[in-house]
């Protein structure tokens, strides 16, 4: 295993760079965080939307994250990988259809967290914002969003965590990210399958763990109230 | 019947059982008293080891409880009553009555539906039987527990302050259960508050106060005691 | 869709929603199992049998799913006896290979939720099932498992959707489950709006299902407490 490390360490960090697409970890890792910070103010959106007071909001984007919920993210992929070239004429690669797949598909993760995050604050945050004749708006925006998303930082965490992971489907639709590069040496090594995949387990598994684990600091650090309520929510 | 025997125990520094020694006779029915962590809940819950002890022994029937080998046949033979009844949330009062007879006794299931149902009948629960826990009163879920430990057999009934969770009006439908069960002979020793009872119930007073037994002494003389007593040690309830 | 809707397609998509179906159910019964034995080993007060089933769990819990079965298909068949290798070759490797890695990660997750459910069990539940003579085990399996079973139930049919949706990665390996028959219909039709959008329709469908045998779950919880 070792050697095997030595010899294509800097493929499984950053693919076929610069003779070719950025890859590898370097991309696992843009891709996750570029998706989740994308998928962020969208799924700010889906949950005010579902908290909304008008029927057709918050009926519609229930639907909406009921089907996310529903399908899986490898038909999401397909969709999107499939669709999108018909869609905006341009060719994409595996890297950018993975990217909107995964902002799609974290978006209704992200709104059930932020949604359970603004149900935990105390009631009074908003009447006392409203009283204050802050326009909808601005409660939401500088009171309520700010508390709720600090309150729910170790879900999103444990959210990029789980997109992490989730960035391994690149290797069906030939993204370069890590489980794809690592497939590649695989292909090249041919007898040596457990101690390549070994590494990319080993990989995922240093990565995903410390997100957790920070996830879990912070949980202990800011009180149990949210990962309740979060419950509920789900 | 149980016997302590120089009873030791510690919860990390704190002495909770010291050098305790006592004899409970089969057919006695002995009450502990004493102030909140005196050790009387800790001391009766080394007799089926739901608590070990540091030193001393402690013989059920002459058996040693701390080296016997099959410590769950031991327990089928001692009965216990918890504070909180710890009746099985899952199963009907009958099906919480049957569950030691089927699995511990061995017994078919149709013998252990006869004895379950004769046991909760003479507990005046013949009508609760097929509910759950969740829609019986605490007095009618504690008698089930109470049910569920006679139906073994056992030689001995412990009780750990079998109506301390109750609300008033239902401590005395357990009590007299618990006399109804000493009237047939049963060697019981019963953690309680309940003064009036021990009086008019017990055989022997146990009084604990900071892991010693102070007092052990027969119900007359204790009250005797208590009466002449200044410093009002143990309150009295009619 | 009437070109893609043949009798012989719609029955490709049903026995690949079978498939689907089919692994789902190997996954939650053998999965099942594991979760409940893994559980049950660590409650034992020895150590090492503690961290090799918290290692276990982290293990897959932070692996993909996908890298998971990638490894069981690509590597576990070079650590397999002879005698295993050629079982698994012989039949169906591909449904036994994915199958095996939805499985142990499904009992991953499962352990976890149960012991949620063990720790909400009151102290009292576990004296008052030995107080009887009940052994461990009986105590263990008749007592303690269906409450936290009961306790951890809504936290364990979200798993059994997630790992439905799950059953979608066993395509990459060549299991003819349903996105792998969808997938396969829109190479040979290039129908891929249709193809996909009944594939998508057929998971939806089991999903909701489940989704609402979660919430009834959930609301006669509420109801008992």
């Amino acid at each position: 295993m070792i050697d095997i490390l030595q010899t294509y360490w800097l493929d499984l960090l950053i693919g076929g760079y610069p003779n070719g697409p950025l890859g590898g970890l370097a991309m696992t890792m843009i891709i996750a965080v570029t998706s989740i910070v994308l998928a962020f103010p969208l799924g700010v959106l889906l949950a005010l939307a579902n908290l909304s007071e008008r029927r057709w909001m918050s009926r519609s984007s229930g639907a909406v994250i009921t089907f996310v919920r529903g399908v899986p993210l490898l038909m999401f992929i397909f969709w999107i990988y499939f669709a999108l070239p018909v869609v905006t004429g341009l060719s994409v690669s595996g890297s950018v259809t993975l990217i909107v797949a995964l902002v799609i598909f974290e978006s209704a993760y992200i709104s059930q967290i932020v949604k359970a995050g603004i149900l935990a604050l105390p009631r009074g945050q908003r009447e006392a914002a409203e009283s204050l004749s802050m326009t909808p708006f601005q409660v939401n925006m500088k009171i309520i969003l700010p508390q709720a998303i600090f309150n729910m930082t170790p879900s999103l965490i444990s959210q990029l965590s789980s997109a992490v992971k989730d960035t391994s489907l690149g290797y069906i639709i030939n993204a370069t990210e890590i489980t794809f590069a690592t497939a590649q040496i695989n292909s090249i090594l041919l007898t040596k399958p457990l101690e390549i995949f070994g590494v990319l387990a080993i990989v995922f598994f240093v990565i995903c763990a410390s997100l957790t684990g920070l996830a879990n600091i912070l949980e202990r650090r800011l009180g149990r109230s949210q990962s309740i309520a979060l419950a509920n929510v789900r | 019947m149980i016997r302590f025997e120089a009873v030791d125990k510690y919860f990390g520094d704190r002495h909770i059982l010291k050098s305790v020694d006592g004899t409970v006779r089969k057919g006695e029915v002995v009450v502990l008293c004493g102030p909140s962590g005196s050790g009387k809940s800790t001391l009766i819950r080394t007799v089926n080891r739901l608590e070990g002890i540091d030193a001393g022994k402690v013989f059920v029937d002459e058996k040693d409880v701390g080296s016997v080998r099959d410590i769950n046949a031991l327990r089928s033979g001692i009965g216990f009553v918890f504070q909180s009844f710890g009746l099985f949330p899952h199963m009907t009062a009958l099906e919480n009555v049957m569950v030691g007879l089927r699995l511990v006794r061995r017994m078919p299931p149709a013998e252990a539906r006869e004895v379950a149902s004769a046991q909760l009948k003479a507990l005046g629960l013949a009508d609760k039987m097929a509910l759950m826990p969740a829609a019986l009163s605490g007095g009618q879920q504690q008698r089930v527990a109470i049910a569920r430990a006679v139906s073994m057999r056992p030689a001995v009934m412990l009780f750990d302050e079998p109506t301390s969770a109750l609300d008033p009006e239902m401590v005395n439908e357990v009590l007299n259960a618990i006399e109804q069960l000493a009237d047939q002979g049963m060697t019981i020793m019963c953690v309680t508050h309940e003064m009036g009872f021990a009086r008019r119930v017990a055989d022997r007073i146990w009084y604990l106060r900071a892991g010693e037994l102070v007092h052990d002494v027969d119900t007359e003389s204790f009250f005797a005691m208590q009466a002449e007593s200044t410093s009002g040690v143990i309150q009295q309830s009619a | 869709m009437l070109t893609l809707l043949t009798s012989e397609n719609i029955a490709r998509f049903l026995f690949g929603l079978l498939t689907s179906l089919q692994l789902a159910f190997v996954l939650v019964v053998v999965g099942g199992v594991l979760g409940v034995v893994l559980a049950g080993l660590r409650s034992l007060p020895i150590r090492p049998v503690q961290w090799f089933v918290s290692l276990f769990v982290l293990y897959h819990r932070n692996v993909p799913l996908l890298v998971q079965i990638l490894f069981w298909y690509f590597a576990m068949p070079q650590l397999f006896p002879a005698p295993i290798l050629r079982f698994v070759n012989d039949h169906n490797p591909e449904f036994l290979l994915a199958g095996a890695a939805l499985s142990f990660a499904f009992g991953a997750y499962v352990s976890e939720d149960l012991r949620s459910g063990f720790r909400a069990l009151p102290k009292v539940q576990y004296e008052a099932s030995r107080a009887i003579g009940l052994s461990f085990l009986q105590s263990f399996v008749y007592i303690l498992l269906p409450q936290a079973v009961r306790n951890s139930m809504p936290a364990l049919i979200n798993q059994l959707l997630l790992f439905f949706k799950g059953t979608s990665l066993a395509s990459v390996v060549g299991v003819a489950e349903l996105t792998h028959v969808a997938s396969d219909l829109n190479s040979s039709t290039l129908l891929t709006f249709e193809t996909f959008f009944v594939a998508t329709v057929l998971y939806l469908f089991i999903s909701l299902l489940i989704m609402g045998a979660g919430s009834f779950v959930s609301r006669r919880m509420a109801m008992r407490t």
